[in-house]
Order: structure tokens, then C-alpha cells, then sequence
């Protein structure tokens, strides 16, 4: 059985107390003490503005849970990938459900992902059609 | 300047050792300006199986938070792994939470209907989390 480990930390030092944060799991398989056993490791580089179903949910439908890492690896502080829940119809055409935030060059997030139905998939679309390497990992 | 750091390894479940390590600093954005608002971390028990509304995009009616950056961490705190939260957005589900599991993502608030809220697995038991949230134009009615 893999182990697995994320780990956080986080300096919050905004306010004039600075919060540190430092957090640790092992993956596991929903209600479960069994370690994830699978991963997929992707690089691609975007080269377009058209949204990008990048992790379909039949990919994990099996599951329904699942993590993320996704990082957008641009070296330009203005590019950005928008992420969003939706579904793929076709190229260039998905259907945003819910769009959950931006990243920005060299920003990462890491989520549980349910993916069990049509319109849970993620899907990515870069700011600008100069290259942008995005990476990804997902955990099943 | 607020920053976040995530490191992934694993022994053994690939056929080489897995180790991912990155960190990133929280800016405005379109900016290298250095987010600058922020709620702290707070710990909440969650006590019903309804959904709780952690981050509210109401107010984003006056734009305050729309297309703008904010980090948000969620942990659930149960140490019971059968226990979960579930994390939606505008009620669409991201995912779960087990016990002891954590997430950091992005939150543009890109209407004002993309509240975050999480809903305990069970109700009528006691499921502590703990949540921040690093803005720059989002504010708490």
C-alpha cells in the first residue's frame, strides 16, 4: 500500500501577528485507511487561449476522491490560468459550471477533487496565448 | 510577503521515489504587490449537516472581490477518517475532507453567488475545521 504525504506550510505575516501554518496528511482512499495508489504527472505548455479540459472526471468517477496539484510554472508575473469546474463539449467549447479562481506564475493548488459527474471536470484557460507550462498531478 | 509551500513525496507509489516541492508568494493581482488583507486562521465545529458559508461573495456587489486574489486553506480537524467535510462553491462540489486532510486553492469570486461553504458528513456530531483566507479586496459583511 503507497504512502503518499502533502504537506503545507503557509506564512501568513499580513497582519502584525504572523500566523505560521504547517499541516501534513497521508493520501488516503475515501473513508479509508489504504493509501492512493495511482498518479498521473503531467507537463503541458499552453499555447492558446482556449480552455483546456485538463483532468476529465471519468478519470476518477470511480473514486469520487481524489487530489489535485496544479501549478501554473510561467515565469511572467501577469499570466495566469483561470480554473474552473465544467464539462468538455466539444474543443474549445466546455461548459464553465463554476470557475474557482486564478494562477498566477509560480502560484500551486492542491484540492480534494470529487469528480463523479459530467460537469466536474477541470478545466484550465491560460490568459494569453504566449507559451505557459502548467503542470498537474492527480492522486487517485 | 505571505507565502505558501507544498511538498508531495511518496517511497512507493510510483516506480521511482515521487518528491514535489514548491513555494509561492501570495500577490495582488496582475501584480508582485503582496496580498495584504487577511481573517486569520480561525477554527470553527461545525455542528449541523447543513452547509456552513465560510467565505461569502455577496458583497461582491460592490466588486470588491471580483477577479481579484485570494488564497484560501481549509483543514478538517476530526481525527475520525471516516469523518468528512464536503467543500462546494456556489454549490457546486470541489470535493472532500477527511480527517486530518487539507486543501489551498485560489478564490477569484467571479460572481457574487461563489460563496464557499462546507458541509459535515454527519449531523449532530461536533467536526472542528480551521480556515484562512489572504485577500486583497474581499471584506466579511
Amino acid at each position: 500500500m503507497p504512502t503518499t504525504t502533502a504537506t503545507v506550510s503557509i506564512t501568513n505575516d499580513i497582519a502584525s501577528v504572523s500566523t505560521n501554518i504547517s499541516a501534513s496528511f497521508n493520501l488516503v482512499k475515501a473513508a479509508s485507511i489504504e493509501g492512493m495508489d495511482e498518479m498521473t504527472s503531467v507537463r503541458k505548455v499552453l499555447k492558446s487561449t482556449n480552455q483546456v479540459d485538463l483532468i476529465v472526471d471519468a478519470t476518477a468517477a470511480t473514486a469520487g476522491h481524489s487530489f489535485v496539484y496544479i501549478s501554473n510554472a510561467s515565469t511572467v508575473s501577469t499570466d495566469f490560468i483561470t480554473v474552473t469546474l465544467g464539462a468538455a463539449a466539444g474543443a474549445s467549447s466546455e461548459v464553465i459550471v463554476e470557475q474557482i479562481g486564478r494562477l498566477y506564475a509560480g502560484d500551486w493548488m492542491f484540492i480534494p477533487w470529487n469528480g463523479v459527474d459530467d460537469t466536474g471536470d477541470i478545466i484550465v484557460k491560460p490568459n494569453t496565448a504566449n507559451e505557459m507550462p502548467i503542470e498537474y498531478i492527480l492522486i487517485v | 510577503m505571505p507565502t505558501a509551500s507544498i511538498t508531495l513525496t511518496s517511497a512507493d507509489i510510483a516506480g521511482d521515489p515521487v518528491n514535489v516541492s514548491k513555494t509561492s508568494t501570495c500577490y495582488k493581482a496582475d501584480s508582485t504587490t503582496a496580498l495584504d488583507q487577511t481573517n486569520g486562521l480561525q477554527r470553527l465545529i461545525l455542528t449541523t449537516g447543513g452547509a456552513t458559508d465560510l467565505y461569502d461573495a455577496a458583497n461582491a456587489t460592490s466588486s470588491l472581490g471580483i477577479n481579484k486574489n485570494a488564497k484560501v486553506y481549509i483543514k478538517n480537524m476530526s481525527t475520525v477518517t471516516t469523518e468528512f467535510i464536503t467543500i462546494t462553491i456556489n454549490a457546486t462540489p470541489i470535493g472532500k475532507l477527511y480527517g486530518g486532510q487539507w486543501l489551498f486553492m485560489p478564490w477569484s469570486q467571479n460572481d457574487t453567488s461563489a460563496d464557499i461553504k462546507v458541509t459535515a458528513s454527519a449531523a449532530g456530531k461536533d467536526m472542528p475545521i480551521e480556515h484562512m483566507l489572504m485577500h486583497e479586496g474581499y471584506f466579511n459583511d
